[in-house]
């Protein structure tokens, strides 16, 4: 009896005694008070707020003696209370991200800007350049004084070389422009100093004269589209793509040029290497209307002949089969050889066909 | 939680990964032996660390775009300090050739200083004016 009663006290005194309070109780107290909760508790209220809510529930729980509940809500919170750290971190991230692209926003629209006032006092400069370039050609020649029979004979090939390269001028704005009432008078100058040149002294003044004319002539049938759109750089996109045909373009006043070689067979028949690049080239004058063609046949030797205008019309044909929509032709003979024609190999050198593609803007 | 144990992401959910797959194992064990409460609440503990392994990938997601959005602006401000120099020597560069054109122009003699014939040619382009360039605002 009195070893009942002894145990009965044992139990109740057993019942009351402080149940130890579980180690991870005592984490979610320090991961609470720590920054970086507290931190988030001010940034991400709602995930600190559900971490408070458990933290609470296993305190209930403790209270109510029940160890393994409080113990499981004590993890239960310190994962709530980490997750609320990473919503945190979450919330700052997107926060900077909506801040940075408004700021990439604003930065690509301030480019925009840049770029459009760049092309603007550029298309100026240029404007004001062509004038002045304009205005200095425009200006009358001192007249050039006779001269002796060996310099008489070198004007005479300048001559012949600023005439040729006049016509070419006057043709590529023509093109363009083909109502452009103050290039047919050029033309008729043209022919009327090429049959004085027989007859010395060379017009070194007037042929000067007329390749200036021909070149502003040129310049203010493309005045319109450059207007329309300075930016466009029409002309360097057509040379990269002639460049990546292996075509070896150049650019000159007229535009962007071809030059081919050795085109003809005996039988004065377009060969089959010629026949594939012609076509090539016919293809992209096909992509880039705005460009119309100028097929231009250099001989070695001599005035331009019928078999040169025979050789161009077979090319601008190639090309007009090839899909190129306007093609003007040219014989220019040898006026404007690339190497000395006295010299070893200059006839294959001179004897040449350019394409020119040209170009419709000063962009 | 399978979705999140992928090999991009493995490393940075490891921890809370490892630590819902436990919570969840407990979880299956509590139900075995009949306690259905203790159960529940590893359940929504497992849960809850699943989840902070998802804000993990979505935080770094975040994180990644910032530093990529942050590059491109670094670059791009880069540029228009480019293009402000540029503006200002094609400025310059306008300035000289009106200059060279007045002067030009006052050089040559009363007499020959007719209005040229092109209505286009003669036309005065009226000049732009330098729009400041708007100010990147910096943090």
């Amino acid at each position: 009896m009195r070893t009942a009663g002894l145990t009965m006290l044992a139990l109740t005194l057993g019942a009351c005694a402080p149940m130890p309070r579980p180690a991870v109780m005592a984490e979610v107290d320090t991961a609470r008070a720590s920054a970086a909760v507290q931190e988030a508790a001010k940034i991400a209220p709602q995930a600190y707020a559900d971490a408070d809510l458990r933290r609470s529930q296993a305190e209930t729980a403790f209270h109510d003696r029940d160890q393994p509940s409080a113990q499981i809500l004590s993890e239960q919170a310190l994962a709530a209370y980490t997750r609320a750290t990473v919503d945190a971190r979450l919330v700052r991230a997107q926060s900077a991200l909506a801040d940075a692209q408004n700021r990439m926003n604003k930065a690509i629209q301030n480019q925009a800007d840049l770029d459009a006032q760049q092309q603007r006092f550029l298309l100026e400069a240029e404007t004001l350049e062509a004038r002045l370039k304009v205005a200095r050609d425009a200006e009358p020649l001192a007249t050039s004084a006779p001269a002796s029979a060996e310099r008489e004979q070198a004007r005479l090939l300048a001559v012949k070389a600023m005439l040729s390269q006049a016509k070419l001028l006057c043709l590529s704005a023509r093109l363009l422009d083909p109502k452009r009432d103050s290039v047919p008078p050029l033309l008729n100058k043209l022919s009327e100093l090429s049959s004085k040149l027989s007859t010395p002294p060379a017009p070194i003044d007037d042929a000067i004269a007329v390749r200036s004319g021909c070149l502003k002539e040129l310049t203010l049938a493309r005045r319109p589209a450059t207007e329309r759109a300075p930016e466009a750089g029409v002309t360097d996109a057509l040379l990269a793509e002639l460049s990546n045909a292996n075509l070896l373009p150049f650019r000159d006043d007229r535009g962007v040029v071809v030059t081919l070689r050795a085109l003809f067979n005996a039988k004065d028949q377009l060969n089959t290497d010629a026949a594939s690049t012609l076509d090539t080239l016919g293809k992209i004058a096909k992509v880039h209307p705005e460009f119309p063609l100028l097929v231009v046949v250099h001989a070695a030797r001599g005035n331009a002949g019928t078999r040169d205008t025979a050789e161009a019309n077979a090319v601008a044909e190639a090309l007009r089969k090839a899909g190129a929509t306007r093609v003007d032709t040219d014989a220019a003979g040898s006026a404007e050889p690339v190497l000395d024609p006295e010299r070893p190999g200059a006839n294959e050198r001179n004897a040449r066909v350019e394409v020119v593609f040209v170009s419709p803007s000063s962009s | 939680m399978t979705q999140l144990d992928a090999p991009e992401t493995r490393a940075l959910v490891a921890e809370p990964l490892g630590k819902a797959k436990a919570a969840e194992e407990r979880a299956k064990n509590a139900r075995a032996s009949g306690d259905l409460q203790h159960a529940t609440e590893l359940d929504v503990l497992a849960l809850t660390w699943a989840q902070v392994a998802s804000d993990l990938v979505r935080t770094a997601a975040a994180e990644k775009k910032l530093a990529e959005v942050q590059k491109q602006l670094g670059e791009l401000e880069q540029k228009a300090a480019r293009s402000q120099a540029l503006i200002e020597q094609t400025i310059a560069r306008r300035g000289r050739a009106e200059q060279n054109l007045a002067t030009f122009e006052a050089s040559k003699p009363a007499s020959a200083s007719k209005p040229p014939a092109d209505k286009a040619s003669a036309k005065k382009p009226a000049l732009s004016r330098p729009v400041k360039a708007k100010g990147g605002d910096k943090k």
